[in-house]
């Protein structure tokens, strides 16, 4: 490379992620107050059926985005706004109730949902974790589920699962 | 040549946070990380007084890059995400690591940043020839401030050194 093409290159970079750099998700506070009682609300709205409030940690644009690496099931396209993503989550904990318990790790430097499920379809992995943004008045922007049992390996000696 | 234990493992640690944040999945990192310790026992640096790191570095960016464009050649079902790692122990992802017990905040928050899912998304929409630099810059500047550099300057200005490559990092 040429110091030229460096400089285009650095600047498409740039251009590219201009985007993200104005948007940033990630909080600097060490304990990710925040975010923790987020997810901490989230979960226990959920674990009570209460829709409504569910809703109300959701932003109205919410996008909701799972990797089912082409291993298994998974939405093929991310699910934008609030009643769609509420009415699957909620459906998909009413079915797998008895089953699943949830936990709160340390996951890529931030808090996470790791959801575990004791009865285990085959091809699945036992557990899979969720990962959420929020934005500044601490609602639910994104949030991003990772289901493809060859991404999730690595964690499952760690997690216990 | 040979690699003592003690090296190997830090080196590992660093080469495989470095391999994560290139492309975002643990299996790769793991198989790159190994594949870049083939080779240096096959075909060692010419210049064995130097210090064995930045060759190995070299050589896993080089390995990244190329696993980046063959994943991007390869049809994905559904959208990618970054394959979760743990990161409560002091595993290689911990943002305390030992050989920097000392750094800034900027630097603890860059290293943090740049193993956050949001930013690891936000560098697969990048060429692998970027996402090489924006991962490499992080630890420029993790470098200059270990070495007294001013961390708010740009880590591409070392001084007296115009880069002119990302080879020159």
């Amino acid at each position: 490379m040429t110091e030229i093409n460096v400089k285009v290159t650095l600047h498409r970079a740039r251009r590219i992620i201009s985007s993200y750099d104005k948007d940033r998700a990630i909080t600097l506070n060490k304990d990710h107050v925040e975010l923790r009682r987020t997810l901490e609300q989230f979960l226990s709205y959920l674990a009570k059926g209460d829709v409504q409030a569910l809703e109300r940690l959701l932003t109205k644009d919410v996008v909701l985005v799972s990797d089912g690496g082409g291993e298994i099931n998974a939405l093929a396209a991310p699910m934008v706004g609030r009643a769609k993503v509420s009415r699957l989550i909620t459906k998909l904990y009413e079915a797998y109730r008895n089953v699943t318990s949830t936990s709160l790790h340390l996951i890529n430097g931030q808090p996470a949902v790791v959801i575990e499920r004791s009865k285990v379809e085959p091809g699945h992995a036992s557990f899979y974790t969720m990962h959420c943004e929020i934005d500044k008045s601490s609602q639910m922007r994104r949030l991003n589920f990772v289901f493809s049992p060859s991404k999730l390996s690595a964690l499952r000696e760690k997690v216990g699962a | 040549m040979t690699i003592s234990a003690q090296t190997y493992d830090n080196d590992k640690r660093f080469l495989w946070g470095l391999c994560y944040r290139m492309t975002g999945s643990a299996a790769d990192a793991d198989d790159i990380v190994q594949e870049t310790f083939v080779k240096a026992l096959e075909k060692p640096p010419v210049d064995l007084e130097a210090p064995l790191r930045p060759w190995l570095v070299k050589v896993a960016l080089n390995l990244s890059r190329d696993q980046l464009r063959r994943r991007r050649r390869r049809e994905y079902f559904g959208p990618w995400l970054p394959s979760p790692v743990l990161t409560e122990d002091d595993g290689p992802l911990a943002v305390d690591e030992p050989t920097a017990p000392d750094m800034s905040p900027g630097v603890r928050y860059d290293l943090q940043e740049s193993i956050s899912l949001a930013f690891l998304l936000a560098l697969e929409a990048l060429t692998p020839r970027s996402a090489c630099g924006t991962v490499t810059t992080r630890r420029i500047r993790l470098f200059n401030d270990r070495n007294g550099y001013d961390p708010g300057h740009d880590g591409n200005q070392r001084q007296g050194h115009t880069p002119s490559s990302p080879k020159d990092y």
